[in-house]
């Protein structure tokens, strides 16, 4: 079929969604046979063979010399019996969390599709973190079983094993021949002696099954839970977000360590039925062009900074290409500029659709549908089944609605949606902070227009949002804090043309030290290794101060509207140092 | 400007964008991504400084060439006349 003769998923937007309903939705869904519950791993795989669907190709994995091997319905779903075979033989018992520290590799998806098997919580971490950012979350949530590959093992976690009593078993996932790490054993042996057949157990639709962690202003991350069921709305926002079809070619560019990668990555296309493109290398952005063209990708889910930074190749050099095949775009992460928009038409012929969602919400909410004109810079509308409002929190816990179109406030969902996160992990008060009023407080400022369309004004807290990565600057102050010639220390997004924004860094010295150009790189290198690269600060400046409120918290808004030239606005209750 | 001082340019920007790579053992025909953390911004990050430094044009099309120090030194000797 040529893309424009596939009809849409969704073509009357108002009428779909006065007839939608979740427990309809539910039943796009087939369910454990016998009733047995509902299960992700069911949905996204087994089913598909009970159809007769099980030589379809599930994923198409391209390895970094551009060779690729296709991995049918059927493979995926023996793989993931064998893994969940192996969790049972190593008495992990069902509920308990399993992690993954891995690129974009198959055996992420058989860990992730055999935990839920196995009906455990699964977890994936960003395999660019740094060894500090993966021992907080390791630590969180009592991980006992870690898939990741040696490379990654011996430069992130192994130094730090011992203070991990929760970890008990390590498995490698290698291509290559490197000895085993001491106190790990073989993923590929241990699925190859397992046995091919699993039979999924009763899974109640609410029992855990994702945990995915994101970071606030302060303290530690946060471990939000998500249960079975949320795959009722990754299939139903995959189908009305995305426009996906089982026949589609998907590809969704977002690294497994992050919540999109998970629920569009893995879920959502899977339970369509799609064939998914996995691109195990790293991000180059004609290679990229040559993939879409290449396995004549239908769907396409990026994000913005790969956007902006295929934009620098210029429209010519796209136009070298044949992108015939494709038919829908989607980007999410950080708001799409309109010229973004605007580039996608040249460049493909089709405009890029932005979209908003974010880990607690565990799939998309809001977003600029195939069969609706675009509002460039709009992150669209809210989903058939979900209710979003703008409001304003009140003294007394509850909350006011904004009364006008237009109005800026914090934008709010009516909890309901199958994927709403249930739990911060082990932090119930941190939990209910997020709802007031009979609505959940979603932490980003916007405002909705007159034909309803929402539009992203900024966050309410200092969570710095750069390529696409959610980075508490807390997280980033403590290590830089750990540094011995580090007094004070606070840390900013700094707006930037192509990541949204960098980390920036407002250090003050101890006595003894001297803030030069050495002690920049000394704090830049340990940074990086202890919290990776992309998490880590790209820009350090020294101070002789730093702006605190009276109780001595750092007020970042200040060392914004220093870095921006902005006025520094109220500043009664600063204590300047100096 | 010769290969030399190339390499030296090369090797100073590549330790303000990743201070922490350990470039004295760095294999000059391997690509950096392979031997050191350095993602997708820090290249950007290193292409944009290098051609401040030098007062070059480097387009996006041509940036893969300069995946290591062997293809920085040879791209840029080319760019520069060298």
């Amino acid at each position: 079929m040529t893309p424009d003769t596939v009809p849409p998923n969704l073509t009357d937007y108002a009428t779909t969604c006065q007839e939608f309903s979740w427990q309809a939705a539910r039943h796009e869904l087939d369910g454990l046979p016998g009733g047995a519950g509902l299960n992700i791993a069911y949905e996204a795989v087994d089913r598909h063979l009970r159809k007769g669907q099980g030589n379809r190709v599930a994923l198409r994995c391209i390895g970094g010399d551009g060779h690729s091997e296709d991995i049918s319905y059927a493979r995926l779903s023996e793989l993931s019996n064998r893994f969940a075979n192996v969790l049972q033989s190593l008495g992990v018992e069902p509920g308990a969390a399993v992690y993954a520290l891995l690129g974009r590799t198959p055996a992420l998806f058989f860990t992730a599709l055999g935990t839920w098997k196995h009906r455990g919580v699964f977890c994936s971490l960003f395999s660019a973190f740094g060894p500090e950012p993966i021992h907080t979350r390791l630590s969180i949530g009592k991980g006992g079983v870690l898939v990741t590959t040696a490379s990654l093992y011996a430069r992130k976690v192994a130094a730090l094993r011992d203070s991990l009593p929760d970890l008990k078993h390590v498995l490698i996932v290698d291509e290559t021949d490197t000895p085993l790490p001491e106190g790990t054993q073989d993923f590929s042996q241990l699925l190859a002696a397992a046995d091919e057949d699993f039979a999924i157990g009763p899974t109640d639709p609410t029992a855990p099954a994702l945990l995915h962690f994101t970071s606030g202003t302060t303290g530690e991350p946060k471990g939000a839970v998500h249960a079975h069921e949320a795959v009722v709305a990754h299939h139903a926002s995959g189908r009305f977000a995305l426009d996906l079809h089982p026949q589609d070619v998907f590809w969704c560019t977002a690294d497994p360590g992050w919540v999109t990668g998970v629920s569009y990555g893995v879920i959502a296309p899977l339970t369509i039925g799609a064939t998914l493109i996995v691109d195990t290398a790293d991000f180059d952005a004609q290679r990229w062009l040559r993939i879409l063209q290449d396995q004549k990708v239908n769907v396409w889910y990026t994000a913005p900074t790969a956007v902006r930074m295929m934009m620098r190749l210029g429209i010519d050099v796209l136009h070298r290409y044949d992108f015939s095949s494709l038919r829908f775009l989607a980007s999410v992460g950080e708001p799409l500029s309109p010229d973004a928009v605007y580039w996608g038409e040249q460049a493909f012929g089709l405009p890029l659709h932005d979209n908003w969602w974010q880990t607690e919400t565990g799939a998309i909410m809001i977003a600029n549908f195939r069969a609706m004109d675009i509002k460039p810079g709009s992150m669209g509308r809210p989903l058939p089944g979900v209710q979003a409002a703008i409001v304003y929190r009140r003294d007394d816990g509850g909350v006011d609605l904004a009364e006008e179109a237009n109005q800026e406030g914090e934008l709010a969902l009516r909890p309901g949606w199958p994927s709403m996160f249930r739990e911060y992990l082990g932090e119930p008060e941190r939990y209910q902070k997020c709802f007031a009023g009979g609505w959940y407080l979603t932490g980003d400022l916007a405002r909705c227009d007159d034909d309803g369309f929402f539009w992203f004004v900024g966050r309410a807290d200092d969570v710095i949002k750069s390529a696409g990565h959610l980075i508490g600057p807390f997280e980033v102050e403590s290590v830089l804090l750990e540094h011995p010639a580090v007094a004070e220390v606070g840390v900013i997004g700094k707006p930037d043309p192509i990541v949204g924004q960098v980390v920036k860094a407002f250090v003050v010295v101890k006595p003894g030290h001297e803030g030069d150009e050495m002690l920049q790189r000394a704090l830049l290198a340990h940074a990086r290794k202890r919290l990776g690269a992309a998490v880590a600060p790209r820009e350090i400046e020294f101070r002789t101060y730093l702006p605190l409120t009276r109780s001595g918290k750092i007020m970042r808004r200040l060392l914004k509207a220093w870095e921006l030239g902005l006025p520094e606005g109220d500043t009664s209750t600063l204590l300047k140092q100096d | 400007m010769t290969k030399d001082e190339i390499r030296s340019i090369t090797l100073e920007v590549l330790g303000q964008i990743a201070p922490d790579a350990d470039l004295d053992n760095l294999d000059p025909a391997k690509s950096f991504r392979d031997q050191f953390e350095f993602d997708s911004v820090d290249y950007l990050n290193f292409v944009l400084t290098l051609e401040k430094r030098l007062e070059i044009k480097i387009p996006e099309i041509e940036c893969p060439r300069l995946a290591s120090l062997d293809g920085c030194i040879t791209y840029l000797a080319d760019k520069l006349g060298s």
